[in-house]
């Protein structure tokens, strides 16, 4: 579990799931080497904004714990919808599967 | 319901309107489909002048010309119509709020823009901490005055655009911070509200904090299309990878403005003509010399940018990962 007292103010990275650069921090250290890596772990880019806002963020804190260069973190899997969509949308008979 | 156009063009702010009039004046039938309740993008909620200070370069009336401009050559604006999947044909995927539709295209033009980059400081999710833009938006597009005292984070022009925004608006910004993407070195505060940002330990009383540390662009349409990403800083982060006449792999998608990259609202409108003339061409519609000659115009016009392209490497692609890794 993250420990909160330490010297360091928790940071809210992921807002939509509540997700602190703490537990991201927590998921690097235990093996996550990339954003959907820490999406799987925690949740982190799960939530409304589907990683719109707080991919970089991660990616960030991804590349400053492993050492590795932002240009070998990879982004987040961009998947349909790219917009927030009532469900009843995607269930139209016409609409792609 | 399957509609057919020859073109679309996927936003329309000042890379999409300049590249759905030169695909359009080419003679290709084109639908720009924008999400917002009017076209325009970034130009509805910019006070700064466009290059020169002077009457033409208000946003306002580029804005109004452009749209006349789209108008005139034939160009049918589609508002509140949500592009929310692009698919191999090329294939999009519409809501508009009263039917959902496919659209099936020739070319399509992604001009979906950018959004802003966050800073992770403790306290941001303190209400009366936020982005630059959506600040922009409720001054210049919705006349609120977000508030009294400001606090300004970052350090590039998004910064110093939001800081005169603010001050137009009757704020005080009181403090200017030139703080990177992680956010380091501040923190707010308050119960319920902001109160202070804390600056190295230094208290500043705000009501308001902007985060205007940069923006990324919005390239979900090309990734989940599957064409390949570069990464680099200049373009604020990840960018779809282009060849000289801004196609991305696989012939019928070409990229513009702040989507295949951030940049200024000048770049995005000379590289959404020349997007609107590759889409043309890939019709057949412009020939290949005059494609040449509008891709002359814009290399003399964004050096730095064509220059940048050029030396991308290709660093991700994504297949289609979530049917080859179901089993992880």
């Amino acid at each position: 579990m993250s420990d909160r007292s330490d010297a360091r103010p928790p940071r809210q990275v992921c807002r939509c799931e509540e997700i602190g650069d703490d537990e991201i921090r927590g998921a690097v250290a235990a093996g996550a080497r990339g954003v959907n890596d820490v999406k799987r772990a925690t949740r982190a880019g799960m939530g409304a904004c589907q990683g719109i806002y707080c991919v970089p963020a991660i990616a960030a804190l991804v590349a400053a714990e492993t050492g590795l260069p932002m240009e070998r973190i990879a982004p987040m899997t961009a998947r349909p919808p790219a917009r927030l969509l009532p469900l009843e949308r995607l269930a139209e008979p016409d609409a792609p599967s | 319901m399957i509609e057919r156009a020859e073109v679309a063009v996927v936003g329309g702010g000042p890379a999409g309107l300049a590249a759905a009039i030169a695909a359009a004046r080419h003679g290709a039938r084109t639908v720009v489909l924008d999400e917002g309740s009017a076209p325009g993008g970034r130009l509805r909620y910019r006070a700064a002048a466009v290059g020169r200070a002077d009457a033409a370069s208000a946003p306002a009336t580029l804005l109004a010309r452009l749209v006349a401009d789209a108008v005139a050559a034939g160009v049918e604006l589609r508002t509140a119509s949500v592009v929310w999947g692009l698919f191999d044909g090329p294939l999009l995927a519409v809501d508009d709020a009263r039917a959902p539709y496919q659209l099936g295209v020739d070319a399509v033009v992604l001009a979906t823009g950018s959004t802003d980059l966050p800073a992770p400081f403790p306290g941001a999710t303190l209400p009366g901490v936020w982005t630059g833009r959506a600040l922009q938006i409720l001054i210049n597009l919705h006349r609120v005055r977000p508030g009294r005292r400001v606090a300004v984070l970052g350090a590039g022009p998004e910064a110093a655009e939001v800081a005169a925004d603010v001050r137009l608006a009757g704020c005080e910004v009181v403090v200017t911070v030139p703080v990177g993407p992680a956010g380091e070195g501040v923190e707010a505060e308050g119960v319920g509200g902001l109160d202070a940002l804390l600056v190295d330990g230094r208290r500043h009383a705000v009501d308001l904090v902007a985060v205007a540390v940069g923006r990324q662009p919005d390239a979900a349409l090309a990734q989940m299309a599957g064409h390949a990403l570069a990464y680099d800083p200049a373009l604020g982060g990840w960018a779809p990878l282009l060849d000289g006449n801004l196609r991305a792999d696989g012939g019928g998608v070409m990229v513009a403005g702040d989507a295949a990259g951030v940049t200024t609202v000048e770049a995005a409108l000379e590289e959404g003509r020349l997007a609107g003339v590759s889409a043309a061409a890939f019709l057949g519609l412009a020939t290949e010399q005059e494609l040449a000659d509008k891709r002359a115009v814009y290399e003399a016009a964004c050096p730095g940018r064509a220059d940048l392209r050029r030396r991308l490497a290709p660093a991700f692609t994504q297949t289609h990962e979530w049917e080859a890794t179901e089993d992880r």
